[in-house]
Formats: structure tokens, C-alpha cells, sequence
């Protein structure tokens, strides 16, 4: 049985983690941590978690485990903390602030030998994962072009403000969203080789955001994000012989072959999934914790390790550092 | 008198006309924003910038108070479309009321944003500031902001309130709901039909120059306790104004119909209910909005994992495309648009002209070319 702690009892705990670990076996849930005590409180009595606490350091004894789903700029220190006390952690995306930040995650987890693993849970998708087979595989030809859309009018239940500060989100809907879109986009295709980057952000952090890439191969494209817009949440890459359209969010790909005579779409399955998964958000913490208490268990490294996560978060930290103006047309003066 | 450099506090900031404001004040004019904001979900578009957001709600008098500290005015666009319709008329009065106290004790200039609604839909004629103020009592919106801003003139009758209350008529451009994003969406997922063959009069305003007037609403001296009517001064017709869009999306969604044959046609009745609720329902447009329903999420998750069969493939094949967008909705105006769209009544602005230095920027060829340029900025259209 490996005793889970969950320190941040914000949404994504809410919705996400509590639910997902209490529904998989091997796994008891044993500490809650907020700063705000009666909500950790509120959530302790739903899941019958016998220590509730707001103070993270006292849950160290009764804990092998834990997920950190606090504000972005407490997952290093945090994080830190857990490891030298050979906890395994689990941390929400974005890793942390910085690269360097995750650098110094990294080396903790590695001197005190255990497992750091970043909620990029994307990756768990079967149909990303059959798209990085497409893409590896050549299975359509050489890749012509992409582009990702990803936003929606932002409505993410936040219980606190820091989302929206520069200082403790470190960024905006690039810093967010975009951990998971760039994630995806560096898996499927490596680094960028360079880049143009241009957000909305005056002071604040960025509601809308577009970066034009070219990859090693050549090959360019685009990535848009929003929180102030209704976008496709698709991935598009046109091959020589195929467009292929994979959501972002979901586990649902498409395919136009040039031919024009056939077309597919639909849920991708594998062999630990023979079940149509259309909305996915809640099972995909449920794999990702899956994973994670599986790795943690046999001391393997789970599929999301400190070292991926750190890929992205230095590409979106090379970003803000060479950050132009986004074109908003219709603003006549800025 | 100008605003550079002022501070200001500003309650509805993060709806359509607030977040503008503070777009144009920040960079523009160089001011501290105070942002007062009930629902944080909604200040993305606010937070780009350096403001400070207050939690809090208009009728909290506590938390009207601490926003508005140390600033030089106030801008008051707030109306909770969320509320409890037999509730809102109260709960704006009591916001009015609020800020009019704080406003009072900390000598602070106030602009009331209210509505041209207030003078409810004339069939004809000339509306201004004098024109009887008598919205049907079924226009929540209207009589709710009707009600405050006869708070805001006992105020300013009684204690000497410098307030300016704004009465824009029929304001669009990027961001706004009802009069950019809910015509696009209707063209582009049903027809859209309007009386008295489109001809009634379209008072409209660009989102820009009411920013305008709210500036000049707090800069200029002498329009305390004043109200004013705010359009373009150049009406065009609604057929003009939703064919605009129209032709934009390249559809041809535009039904205009003869006076009296579309009376008593409200909604979508002239489908069955079933294929009305199957148009809401598989509109991806609603399914974004409702699949945010955490309940709605596992409804859809369950009634998916039906209809996609269970083939054990690497790749489940249902159907060669993607779907078009669904464009068998018949949007007929219901009894309070029928009156607008059919009214020829002209908002006339010549005494904010005169008293507020009005000077529209942006007649309506201006200020849709430049709603357009949002719109494919948005992807509503491939481009």
C-alpha cells in the first residue's frame, strides 16, 4: 500500500487527483495540506483522510508519496523539501518558474534517489501516443507543415488569484496551457530549432499567444493559444500523403488521406485500453496516477519524468525572454 | 482637464466595455486601474496588464470602498447577468448606492454606464435625453439599470454627486456578446430573421467611442448630474448591420421579412422539439459551453461510449468528414427585439456633442471593418 499525501487542495485536486487516487487500489490517501485548513478539511471528510493539515512538514511520517498542486512558484521549494525526504513526488504542470529551478529539482531527486514526475498527463493519451508513432514512423511521409490551436474563453474555476500574476504563475496562458500544448509539441516533433514568440501581455501576463517555429527538419509552423478565444484544440500536420488532426484535449484523431477517398476518425485504443474515452479529463488522472504509484512502486521512472518536463519549460522560458509584440488588428493604438 | 496618469477604479472590469476601458487607459493614458471584480474566472483579458484586481462585489459596500481608495474616479459598467432575475433591480440599486457613498466620501467623479434601453423601444421618432423614460417592465436589464441610475440622480440631486450616467444604444466590436459574437454565431449556425423587411433603424456605436465618452464623462466640466444618449449619429438599417456579418462569413443566413409575417414566431418553432434540442444539443458552439458542466461532461462521456460502437481497431472509423457546423437553427427575434428591429426611431446626440465634446471616431463602415479584423483574428472563419 504506498500512503499518498496532497498538498494544494485548490480545483485541480479537487477534481483531478483526490478522485483519481481513491478510485485505484494499492493506494491510500493519508494527508491533506492547504493554507486554507477548512477546506483541506471539507475535502479530508469527503475522502476519509485521517491527517489534515497546513502545515506541509507534518505530514512527512505518515506519507511515501505526494502531489504537489500548489501555485507555480512554490513547486520548487516544495518539491525540494519532499525529496530529501526521499518522498516520491508527483508535481502539477508547469514543473517550475524556471529552468534552473527544475535543474535543482532534478539534482535533489537524483542525490536522494527518489522519482520526480510532472502532471503532464497528455502524454498518457493513445491517440498522442499513436501520433508520435505516425510522426517517428513516417507512416504518411515527410512532414510538410503544422499548426496547434489551443484556447477557450477562459473559465477555469480559480479559487485564488495567482493565476493571474506574473509573480506567483510565472507567466499566462503560455505558462499554463501552454505547458501541456508545448509538452505535446516537443514530444512529437524535438526541440525547435528556432523561434518567434509574441504575446499580449503589457505588464501582466498573456491572455493570447502565438509562436512561429521551424523545426531541425525544416519544417515550420505555428502555435496559437488564448484564453480569450474559442480555438479547435487540434494539433494539424499536413504529410505528403495525409492530414492527420489530433485534439489536444482529448483522445480523438482524424485523418484525411490526399487521395480523397478515405477518412478516419475517432477514439485510439491500446492494449490497456479497449474502451472509447471521449472526455477525458478525469480518467487521465487516473492513469497518471496509475503510472506514477506503479514507477514509484517497482523504482522505475514514470512516463512524465523531471527530465522531459524540463524541455518545456525551458523553450517557454526562452519565449518571454525573447517575447515580441503580438498583432491585434483591430487595436488601432498601442 | 485630462485623464494621463490618473487613477482609476472601475467595477464590471472584466466584462466587454470594462476590459476595453482599461485596454485604452493603460495604454493610452497611462493610468492605475483598480479593477473590482466579483467572478476572477473571467480577468484574463484584464490581467495582461499591470491592474490591480480586487475579489469583491458592488454591493459590498467594504469592498467598493477598498478598490476605490486612492483613486481619482470611478467607472461603473457592473450589471450581474447571472443574478436571480427578481433580484437584480435591488441588487443594482444597492450597487449604485454604494458606489455613490464611496464616491461621495472620497470626492470621486463617477461615470454610471446605464442603456439607451431606458427609454424602452419607441416605434419612431427621435430618442434623446428628454424622451420618456418608460422600459417595458418585462426588460430586467433595462429597468434594473433605470433604477440605478435614479440612484445615482438622487445623489446627485440631494448631495451633490458629480456623476455622468451614459446611455450607449446598440454598442459592437471584438469582444462584445450581444451585438458581435451572438449575430456571428447565429449566421453562422442557422438563418437569422428580422422584421419589417430589415429596414428598422440600427442605432449603432463602435466599442471605441463609447470608451471615449466615458473618458470625456470624468474630463470634462459641467456634465455632473447630466445623462446622455450615445450612438454614431449615423444610423444604418438592421439588415445593413447583420448583413454586414453576413457577407463577412459568406453565408447566406439572412432571412428579411415582409412587416407582419414573422409576428408570434418566437425561437425555433418552426422545427419539431426534437430536432430543435437536436441543433442546441450537437452545436459545438453549446456542447464547448455545456461540456464545462462537470455533470454534463460525464453525461456526454457516457452517451459517446454508446454511439461510437466498439470496434477494436488502432482507429475507429465512423465517418470520412468532420462535421459541418450545424445550420438548421431559425432565430427569430423574440417580442423585445421584434420591437427593436422594427423601430425607426433615431437616437440623436447632439447635446453630448455640445456638453460631453462627443465626437464619434468611427462611423459604422469604420468600426465593422475593424470588428471584422477580430472576427478572423478569432477563427470564426478559415482564414
Amino acid at each position: 500500500m504506498v500512503r499518498v499525501g496532497i498538498v494544494g487542495c485548490g480545483a485541480v485536486a479537487e477534481k483531478g487527483h483526490l478522485p483519481a487516487f481513491n478510485s485505484i487500489s494499492d493506494v491510500e490517501i493519508t494527508a491533506l495540506v492547504d493554507k486554507n485548513l477548512n477546506r483541506a478539511r471539507e475535502l479530508g471528510v469527503r475522502y476519509n483522510v485521517p491527517l489534515v493539515t497546513d502545515t506541509y512538514s507534518e505530514i512527512y511520517d505518515d506519507i511515501d508519496a505526494v502531489v504537489l498542486a500548489l501555485p507555480h512558484f512554490l513547486h520548487c521549494t516544495a518539491a525540494i523539501d519532499f525529496l530529501k525526504q526521499k518522498k516520491y513526488v508527483l508535481i502539477e504542470k508547469p514543473m517550475a518558474l524556471s529552468s534552473s529551478e527544475c535543474q535543482t529539482m532534478i539534482a535533489a531527486s537524483e542525490k536522494n534517489e527518489v522519482g520526480i514526475s510532472v502532471g503532464l498527463m497528455r502524454r498518457y493519451l493513445p491517440a498522442h501516443q499513436l501520433m508520435k508513432k505516425i510522426l517517428q514512423k513516417k507512416t504518411y511521409g515527410d512532414l510538410l507543415e503544422f499548426r496547434f490551436l489551443e484556447g477557450n474563453v477562459y473559465n477555469w474555476p480559480v479559487t485564488s488569484d495567482f493565476f493571474f500574476k506574473k509573480e506567483t504563475a510565472g507567466g499566462g496562458v503560455l505558462f499554463d496551457t501552454g505547458a501541456h500544448t508545448i509538452d505535446s509539441l516537443i514530444w512529437w516533433l524535438g526541440y525547435p530549432k528556432s523561434f518567434h514568440y509574441y504575446d499580449d501581455a503589457f505588464g501582466g501576463v498573456e491572455a493570447d499567444c502565438r509562436i512561429e517555429i521551424e523545426l531541425d527538419s525544416g519544417v515550420s509552423g505555428f502555435v496559437e493559444l488564448s484564453r480569450t478565444r474559442d480555438l479547435s484544440n487540434c494539433a494539424e500536420f499536413i504529410f505528403e500523403d495525409a492530414q492527420v488532426i489530433v485534439n489536444l484535449r482529448k483522445n480523438e484523431i482524424r485523418l484525411s488521406h490526399d487521395s480523397g477517398i478515405s477518412g478516419i476518425q475517432g477514439s485510439v485504443f491500446n492494449e490497456q485500453i479497449t474502451q472509447p474515452i471521449d472526455i477525458p479529463f478525469n480518467y487521465l488522472f487516473v492513469l497518471q496516477a496509475e503510472d506514477w504509484i506503479s514507477s514509484t512502486i517497482s523504482n522505475r521512472p514514470s512516463l512524465i519524468s523531471g527530465y522531459e518536463a524540463m524541455k518545456s519549460v525551458s523553450f517557454i522560458e526562452q519565449c518571454y525572454l525573447r517575447k515580441g509584440k503580438l498583432d491585434l488588428p483591430w487595436m488601432e493604438v498601442v | 482637464m485630462d485623464i494621463d496618469n490618473s487613477s482609476v477604479m472601475i467595477t464590471g472590469a472584466t466584462g466587454f466595455i470594462g476590459s476595453r476601458l482599461i485596454e485604452k487607459l493603460v495604454l493610452e493614458h497611462d493610468c492605475t486601474v483598480h479593477a473590482l471584480v466579483r467572478n476572477l474566472s473571467h480577468a484574463s483579458r484584464i490581467a495582461r496588464f499591470n491592474v490591480e484586481i480586487f475579489s469583491g462585489d458592488i454591493v459590498n459596500k467594504t469592498d467598493v470602498s477598498i478598490a476605490a481608495s486612492d483613486c481619482d474616479y470611478i467607472f461603473h459598467c457592473a450589471y450581474d447577468f447571472a443574478a436571480d432575475p427578481s433580484k437584480r433591480k435591488k441588487l443594482a440599486m444597492k450597487g449604485a448606492e454604494n458606489l455613490a457613498e464611496v464616491a461621495l466620501s472620497n470626492a470621486q467623479k463617477i461615470v454610471h454606464m446605464s442603456t439607451i434601453d431606458v427609454y424602452g423601444r419607441p416605434e419612431a421618432g427621435i430618442i434623446t435625453e428628454s424622451s420618456p423614460r418608460n422600459p417595458d417592465s418585462s426588460n430586467i436589464y433595462a429597468t434594473s439599470k433605470l433604477h440605478a441610475e435614479n440612484t445615482f440622480r438622487t445623489y446627485s440631486q440631494k448631495e451633490g454627486l458629480p456623476v455622468c450616467i451614459l446611455q450607449p444604444a446598440i454598442v459592437y466590436g471584438p469582444y462584445s456578446r450581444p451585438w458581435t459574437h451572438t449575430p456571428v454565431h447565429q449566421l453562422m449556425t442557422g438563418k437569422v430573421y428580422l422584421p419589417n423587411n430589415g429596414k428598422g433603424i440600427c442605432n449603432c456605436i463602435y466599442i471605441d467611442d463609447v470608451i471615449e465618452a466615458m473618458i470625456n464623462g470624468v474630463t470634462v466640466e459641467n456634465c455632473s448630474g447630466e445623462s446622455f444618449v450615445l450612438s454614431d449619429g449615423n444610423p444604418v438599417t438592421w439588415a445593413e448591420f447583420f448583413g454586414e456579418y453576413s457577407r463577412f462569413l459568406g453565408r447566406d443566413s439572412l432571412r428579411l421579412c415582409p412587416p407582419g409575417s414573422i409576428d408570434g414566431m418566437t425561437g425555433n418553432n418552426s422545427v419539431s422539439n426534437i430536432e430543435a434540442i437536436k441543433a442546441v444539443v450537437f452545436d459545438p458552439y453549446v456542447q464547448n459551453k455545456i461540456s464545462r458542466i462537470p455533470l454534463m461532461m460525464q453525461l456526454f462521456s457516457f452517451a459517446n461510449s454508446f454511439s461510437k460502437g466498439n470496434l477494436k481497431s488502432a482507429l475507429q472509423s465512423n465517418s470520412s468528414q468532420q462535421s459541418p457546423p450545424k445550420s438548421d437553427m431559425q432565430y427569430y427575434p423574440d417580442p423585445d427585439k421584434m420591437k427593436l428591429y422594427s423601430s425607426q426611431a433615431v437616437v440623436k446626440i447632439d447635446k453630448a456633442k455640445n456638453a460631453l465634446n462627443f465626437a464619434p471616431r468611427f462611423d459604422f463602415e469604420r468600426g465593422i471593418k475593424l470588428t471584422k479584423e477580430y472576427l478572423e483574428w478569432c477563427r470564426f472563419v478559415n482564414s
